[in-house]
């Protein structure tokens, strides 16, 4: 298979993924006329305080989670899977719906309350995921190895694997952060009469009159920062390649 | 080992909260149709009385006699309240007419059945554009590309979701880029929303990344060399991917198909933005209708179980045709 044909086809896949936003990024030179930028600060930050929220508490039932289901061998192995995976499984809309009745019957009202539990149920399933693949990779012996020299159970655990995790842990908060932040189709379910910013561009653009190009302005600063931290990234990757 | 235990309940929780909960409402309806319709005729009957003296036909359904008058009327409509009260402190109201109602009603099983087979429309079609790209990332390239096409990958994604629906409204909308090209030919305007195709291509370039993603790691460990031996020995370029590299990535491709299908039938931002509930064909705008505007909240949760069974039950056969194990999504 020429290399070319690929190359080029890898060009156009390209092309195809970043056209809209390109688009969308030179539209919003135009000036911004009937914006609410209170309202859209304050969605802003509840998503940022939602994520807050969200994050600790994900990676911590994630890496609990992975714990038990890499340590813990039993005969419902399948069935645990299924049952930690499945918020994931599920649709965000319906994760959504059962957390809104659920505490609805509790009588807690919807609000950023309900949108850090909603979007914490599966989040720490994403975050299992990551610990899972990482303590798949960590070689069981240095804990036994640990604890037959006389450290406790604790000391193992804090002392050898959690410093093993720490990659993990770095790959599972931005995972936790960016689903968090960008989530919609289970917050939509749950935010009362709350908004974060991804409800919110997703009503200013239901409004068949023309939205304000403020989401424009908005979207290019997000893309904007998505690429400075990927190329700070790749760069940092490849020097530590070359290092190796 | 007993911290790992404990923690497990806290996970458990959130999920218990999901998946219990999730039952009890779907089947619970408050007072039943007839009596509250009867209630209702009763209320027409007994204001019908008070403004004139004999009753009506309201009176005569509601059976009420007219020679008795309004104070009759009004007693048993007291007897209907007591009546429905009852019916809602008896506490086992559980009917399964929330769930038989989605079934009488065709439109909603034509939706959910659309929905689903956009959905693995969609699915082929990531595959089979996705799999070129992770063939050329993981096998072709150098290492330095594969870098760079990487990161130009993840960028889209990182940004949120809503932004990239966002972008393509820029593309599709009435004053868009298409529409603007077409009346700068003099051509009128297409309404390009109204239609499910333009949400399909939104869906497939939304996704695109949980199918490339998948294949690339699973390529990742195949052997360059077998691929060079399989051309040595004469294999033909179809024949070497058939035999050789997608067998090696079968999980890759089955866990991008199963991340692709379960996002494309769950989306609920890519109808809504993009269409504006103009395109009716996608069950989970259906489901939020339902639930949010009208008092059909039952209703739409009886609605959302059953989408859950018809994808969870979809997922789970596609996986055991195709051997995957849940483990798989780990090595995303």
């Amino acid at each position: 298979m020429s290399s070319k044909v690929l190359s080029v086809y890898t060009w156009l896949f390209l092309g195809f993924l970043f056209a809209p936003m390109l688009l969308m990024i030179s539209g919003s030179a135009i000036d911004f006329g009937r914006t609410d930028p209170d309202r859209l600060f304050h969605c802003i930050s509840n998503s940022f305080i939602v994520a807050a929220v969200v994050v600790p508490v994900s990676v911590l039932l994630g890496l609990c989670g992975a714990i038990v289901v890499t340590r813990i061998k039993t005969k419902y192995q399948s069935a645990l899977w299924w049952f930690l995976m499945s918020p994931i499984l599920t649709p965000g809309i319906v994760v959504g719906l059962a957390t809104l009745i659920f505490w609805k019957s509790l009588d807690v009202t919807a609000g950023l309350g309900t949108i850090i539990l909603a979007q914490s149920a599966f989040i720490a399933s994403y975050c299992m995921l990551v610990f899972v693949s990482r303590l798949e990779k960590f070689p069981i012996e240095l804990e036994r190895s640990a604890l037959s020299l006389g450290a406790s159970p604790v000391q193992t655990f804090f002392k050898i694997t959690l410093q093993f995790l720490k990659p993990a842990f770095i790959s599972a908060s931005v995972i936790a952060f960016l689903i968090s932040f960008e989530n919609y189709n289970t917050t939509m379910f749950v935010k009362g009469g709350s908004c974060t910013l991804a409800t919110e561009i997703g009503d200013m653009t239901r409004n068949p009159n023309g939205y304000p190009p403020i989401i424009n302005a908005l979207g290019t600063v997000i893309i904007g920062v998505t690429l400075v931290f990927a190329i700070l990234y790749t760069l940092f990757e490849r020097r530590s390649y070359a290092r190796t | 080992m007993g911290v790992a235990f404990w923690c497990l309940v806290l996970i458990a929780g959130p999920t218990l909260l999901l998946l219990n909960k999730s039952f009890t409402p779907p089947p619970y309806k408050l007072q039943s149709a007839v009596i509250t319709n009867s209630i209702t005729e009763l209320d027409t009957c007994i204001l019908l009385l008070s403004i004139e003296e004999h009753g009506s036909l309201q009176c005569e359904r509601a059976g009420v006699s007219t020679l008795q008058g309004a104070n009759s009327a009004k007693a048993q409509k007291e007897q209907e309240l007591l009546r429905a009260l009852e019916e809602e402190a008896s506490g086992n109201p559980y009917t399964l007419s929330n769930y038989t109602e989605l079934f009488d009603r065709n439109l909603t099983i034509r939706v959910m059945a659309t929905t689903v087979l956009y959905a693995i429309a969609a699915t082929a079609l990531c595959l089979v554009i996705a799999y070129p790209v992770a063939y050329n990332m993981s096998v072709v390239s150098g290492r330095t590309a594969a870098i760079w096409v990487f990161t130009a990958l993840i960028v889209p994604y990182c940004t949120a979701e809503v932004i990239r629906i966002y972008s393509w409204l820029s593309v599709f909308d009435k004053d868009g880029f298409i529409n603007s090209i077409l009346q700068w030919f003099g051509l009128s305007p297409l309404l390009f929303i109204k239609a499910p195709l333009t949400v399909f291509v939104v869906i497939v370039h939304t996704f695109m990344l949980f199918m490339v993603f998948p294949i690339y790691n699973a390529m990742q460990s195949l052997d360059k060399r077998q691929i060079f031996a399989a051309r040595g020995l004469g294999a033909s370029w179809v024949q070497t991917h058939r035999h050789v590299i997608i067998p090696h990535a079968k999980t890759g491709i089955a866990v991008g198909c199963v991340a692709v299908f379960a996002l494309s039938t769950t989306t609920l931002s890519i109808p809504r933005i993009i269409s504006r509930g103009l395109q009716g064909d996608w069950f989970s705008q259906t489901i939020y209708t339902k639930f949010f505007e009208g008092s059909g909240a039952n209703t739409g949760a009886a609605y959302a179980a059953v989408f859950t069974v018809v994808c969870i039950g979809a997922i789970a056969s596609f996986m055991w045709a195709t051997k995957t194990k849940l483990k798989d999504f780990a090595s995303e």
